[in-house]
């Protein structure tokens, strides 16, 4: 049974308007789901949807299920008593996810004393733990540090760090490299892709860029105007692209990146 | 030009521990910190002459206000102390009113009920409009349109017209002066408060906060609060200097506290029949208003020069 199933989600705006139509995915647990599509495709408002983050005038509709549970029907206390514990989210741009007037430390602790109850000192000591696991050396130095004194690598790092704090079964990344240079982008992946590894979150990964999703992503689903044109693998995907409009995006990424054949990919 | 093209470099910094180290050239040991700082680190850079001569004026009345609870040269009621309409002399520094009163005893015990008036009735605005202001950039729609409608109403009733429907119901007094004060100021704070809030809760770090299960009262504490307060304190200061403005008006009108209870707008209102005889007596409580005033608004000018994003150069 799939971990997290996403069925029939239409999102529509206060003005009618039909951002999502009758999405359906699912992941295994332990599995990694890469969600691909050009901007304005409604993959970034399907991860928000996921946790309930849509904006203000956004309904959805359908079903979020976490293990049979449907994410839409709850709200309040339970629905917080599941993000950040259950179900985490990474953001695209670390500099605005993160509050400029609080300290990292303080940041990485805010979900382990929610969810976890932890005193003070006891959620220093776990964020410190949360520091070394990112890669950040210096614990002591970055807890203490504000996000803008952080660089952008950094910063995705505490984030991340932040969304794994307690533990969560499934981490939503929403185009978390697309705001880092190229070769920052390329540590950040790797890091991610060994903490998925070790930590065995269920990772859904949305991107625009097809390479970036094809190093951590094994399933995949393609997404064009609010609708999934294609749901495959990735080594599928590269080897023989059913749809025309993902045979396209992989012409297009072939021909301009390094977007590797199935066999180098996996 | 160059400040942003400072701020372009500080926001894409490559991460030390990441930076090839190219001919010995050891990576730099802390990322860079030219670029865009939040209101926090600058404020203990920058200190302009307004936030200085603000602060000295402020920490005077308050200073001359805390004395004059505990001791004043002559007591505040103490009618016949000196001759009458005297002017400034060794016994008294600044001279007598009509009833032979202290003035300077008077002026003492004026900057007391200034400081009282100014800190109270900003306590009252405070927890009012920050409740009006955040409810009403938190909810749904109506809820805000009924309450900047409301708020719009408050800011156009003339303040003193407020203070005396309440003096009228409550009778004159200290607390009647604060209660008018504190509400029509409330309105002003609940505007700032919900355009400042409205914009934090679109931020992303809020949705972020949400994301990690943070609640709607942990949200607006753990990040609302603190990132608008440093607008808000520039507002706390303008409204203070308004509100002893306020007080002066209502008792140099008679609706203020009455005597023992000392007061500016009174001592104005006293001397005024006077000022011929002894213009003291109407010049040095002109000037405590004045300066006081002043000194509030210096203060917040400075705060704001500290904070505005607009001088910050990023963004």
């Amino acid at each position: 049974m799939s971990l997290l199933e996403v069925r029939d989600l239409t999102v529509r705006t206060s003005g009618g308007r039909t951002l999502l139509d009758a999405v359906s995915w699912s992941v295994e647990a332990g599995g990694r789901l890469g969600v691909i599509g050009e901007s304005g495709s409604g993959k970034s408002i399907t991860a928000l949807a996921v946790l309930g983050l849509l904006p203000d005038g956004m309904t959805a509709t359908g079903e979020v299920l976490l293990d049979g549970v449907d994410l839409l029907a709850l709200h309040g206390r339970r629905l917080d008593a599941i993000r950040g514990a259950q179900v985490a989210m990474v953001f695209q741009e670390p500099l605005t996810a993160l509050d400029p007037l609080m300290t990292v430390g303080r940041q990485i602790a805010g979900p382990l004393r929610l969810h976890r109850g932890l005193s003070r000192a006891q959620a220093r000591e776990q964020a410190a733990a949360l520091c070394r696991m990112v890669r950040l050396d210096d614990a002591e130095r970055i807890l203490g540090s504000y996000p803008w004194q952080l660089s952008g690598g950094q910063r995705q790092r505490v984030a991340l760090a932040m969304a794994l704090a307690c533990e969560p079964r499934v981490l939503l990344a929403d185009e978390p490299t697309t705001a880092l240079d190229v070769t920052v982008q390329a540590e950040v992946l790797d890091l991610l892709d060994e903490l998925v590894d070790r930590t065995g979150v269920t990772l859904v990964f949305v991107s625009h860029d097809l390479p970036v999703v094809a190093r951590v992503a094994r399933d995949l689903v393609v997404m064009r105007e609010g609708r999934v044109v294609e749901s495959t693998t990735v080594a599928r995907a590269l080897d023989a692209p059913a749809d025309p409009y993902t045979r396209q995006l992989i012409e297009a990424a072939r021909a301009v990146t390094r977007l590797p054949f199935a066999q180098e990919a996996l | 030009m160059s400040a942003d093209l400072t701020a372009g470099a500080a926001l894409d910094p490559r991460d030390p521990s990441l930076a090839p180290t190219v001919d010995g050239l050891a990576p730099q040991p802390s990322p860079d910190r030219s670029g865009p700082r939040p209101v926090v680190a600058r404020a203990s850079r920058r200190r302009s002459p307004s936030l200085i001569v603000g602060a000295l004026l402020v920490g005077l009345v308050a200073v001359v206000g805390v004395v004059a609870t505990f001791w004043t040269p002559y007591a505040l009621d103490a009618a016949g102390a000196g001759p009458r309409l005297s002017g400034p002399s060794a016994q008294h520094w600044a001279g007598t009113d009509r009833l032979g009163r202290d003035l300077l005893s008077q002026l003492m015990g004026g900057a007391q009920s200034a400081m009282v008036v100014a800190v109270c009735s900003v306590l009252v605005a405070g927890a009012l409009g920050l409740t009006l202001g955040v409810l009403a950039a938190a909810t749904t729609r109506w809820l805000d349109v009924a309450l900047v409608n409301v708020v719009d109403l408050l800011i156009a009733f003339p303040t003193l017209l407020l203070a005396m429907l309440i003096v009228t119901v409550r009778g004159a007094s200290l607390t009647s002066a604060i209660a008018a004060i504190g509400i029509a100021g409330s309105a002003v704070i609940a505007r700032v408060t919900r355009i400042n809030a409205a914009r934090v809760l679109r931020e992303d770090f809020v949705t972020a906060a949400t994301a990690s299960g943070t609640g709607w009262w942990g949200t607006v504490a753990r990040h609302v609060l603190p990132n608008i307060a440093p607008t808000l304190l520039v507002q706390v200061m303008l409204l203070a200097g308004g509100a002893i403005l306020a007080e002066a008006s209502l008792s140099y009108l008679g609706l203020g506290a009455p005597p023992p209870q000392a007061s500016w707008g009174r001592l104005l209102r006293e001397a005024q029949s006077t000022m011929l005889v002894q213009p003291w007596g109407a010049i040095l409580p002109g000037v405590a208003v004045v300066a006081t005033v002043l000194g509030l608004n210096l203060l917040g000018d400075g705060l704001r020069e500290r904070n505005d994003p607009n001088l910050r150069g990023d963004r």
